[in-house]
């Protein structure tokens, strides 16, 4: 087990007043909110944020906490001493934070005995019957935009922690087999009713949302419904007009350049973005690329292009 | 105490999808009263407002928890859990724009 610098997490001196460990945390839990901040590790500074503050703003915790000393340093293997906490009277009792089964083995071990087994209410008295919804579970799903046009079938692993008769925690892995529905778009959330944590006692399980994130894709980007490609082109293809083959995730379909075209011109391909009702659109952004000059014949082309052609590209900059 | 999986239930949560009030306020274990206020407040809107019973789009209910992540962890009042939403909002945009428009190559530097 490691042990936590809470000190250290909120980025306050360990004679910081109760109001000074408030505005810390506050500050904190706004600036890496994963609803507020989508940047990877910010959720585990949250969670590190909200279990230093569930210790630091209560006085009776603190001073239990305070009691272990200085000297430890945060993520050191760490043994609570024996009876650490005899002495300190702990109202209110363990958690109280909606998120608490999420705490780190450090926070269970020198305060979650006082509230009995943790996540699952294993360590309810057996004269007391409780029941209550099982917590909702929140996971990404990262799929190819490929799957997003044709719809796919993906199984996901998922580890979450169980509590068996005895109140023994385990970490097992549960495999769904989750249905990636046509035209589904970045951000979207699937539920999966009764697939988050069981229930407590007699309670229901909570449900599992997957948000759907798109990989990278190679040629495209997503916006939305819509889709846009950077198109290729020659020079004279863009000069004079064309006709090109154009990838689509559907297949290749032909576009009609059309003559005097410049780079940057966006030529939409109507109903070739994600399927819907309507369709999105997918978006041809015009590149214009030079033939390498690495042959006599090329040169020459680019030569007479320079005696014949009054060009000058520079016209509007006034130099 | 190995539980048998239930049968697996997949919804989608878009915006073709329709649920009712009570639907919200089972799927996020909220008061009705509290969708009420969302409404008011503007978080939320009712897809005919005037019919005999609300419905909701679907992706309501992401809405609704990311409303409630907000109160709870950080406190927000319900016009700033709009202001917070509106933002979001904002900001998602802006970030999908960024992405679909190429990124430039980073500059070279010149002789």
């Amino acid at each position: 087990m490691e042990y936590k610098d809470y000190y250290k997490i909120l980025g306050v001196e360990r004679n910081a007043t109760q109001d000074e460990i408030k505005r810390a945390y506050r500050k904190m839990a706004r600036t890496y909110h994963p609803d507020v901040n989508k940047e990877a590790g910010a959720e585990a500074k949250f969670k590190d944020a909200g279990e230093a503050y569930e210790v630091l703003k209560d006085p009776e915790k603190r001073a239990a906490y305070d009691e272990l000393g200085a000297n430890w340093q945060q993520g050191q293997e760490f043994r609570p001493p024996p009876n650490w906490d005899a002495g300190f009277e702990f109202s209110g009792g363990g958690y109280t934070s909606a998120d608490a089964s999420q705490f780190s083995d450090f926070f269970e071990q020198m305060f979650g005995g006082m509230r009995g087994g943790r996540g699952g209410g294993a360590g309810f008295g057996a004269h007391r019957e409780f029941h209550a919804q099982g917590q909702d579970h929140h996971a990404k799903i990262e799929i190819d935009l490929r799957d997003a046009y044709a719809g796919a079938k993906r199984a996901i692993t998922l580890r979450m922690p169980e509590v068996d008769a005895q109140g023994h925690v385990t970490v097992k892995d549960r495999t769904l087999n989750v249905t990636i529905p046509k035209g589904i778009r970045e951000g979207q959330h699937i539920r999966l009713a009764g697939q988050g944590a069981p229930g407590i006692g007699k309670g229901p399980a909570g449900d599992l949302y997957l948000e759907v994130r798109f990989a990278p894709d190679p040629i495209y980007r997503v916006e939305g419904k819509d889709i846009y490609l950077d198109l290729p082109v020659a020079p004279w293809e863009a000069a004079l007009g064309a006709s090109v083959k154009v990838p689509t995730p559907e297949g290749p379909v032909m576009l009609k350049i059309p003559p005097n075209s410049t780079k940057g011109r966006t030529m939409r391909l109507k109903g070739r973005g994600l399927p819907g009702t309507p369709p999105g659109d997918m978006h041809a952004v015009l590149k214009i690329v030079l033939p390498p000059a690495d042959t006599d014949k090329a040169k020459e082309v680019y030569k007479e292009m320079e005696r014949e052609l009054p060009f000058d590209p520079r016209a509007e900059l006034g130099v | 105490m190995a539980k048998t999986p239930q049968p697996q239930t997949e919804e989608i949560l878009d915006e073709t999808r329709e649920v009712t009030l009570a639907d919200l306020t089972r799927t996020c274990r909220v008061h009705a009263e509290w969708v009420l206020e969302l409404v008011e407040e503007g978080v939320l809107e009712p897809l005919q407002p005037g019919g005999p019973q609300w419905r909701f789009a679907a992706t309501s209910v992401v809405r609704i928890q990311k409303a409630q992540r907000l109160q709870r962890d950080l406190g927000v009042n319900l016009p700033g859990i709009a202001l917070a939403l509106e933002l979001l909002d904002r900001i998602d945009a802006l970030e999908a724009r960024l992405r679909a428009a190429a990124v430039p190559p980073p500059s070279e530097d010149a002789d």
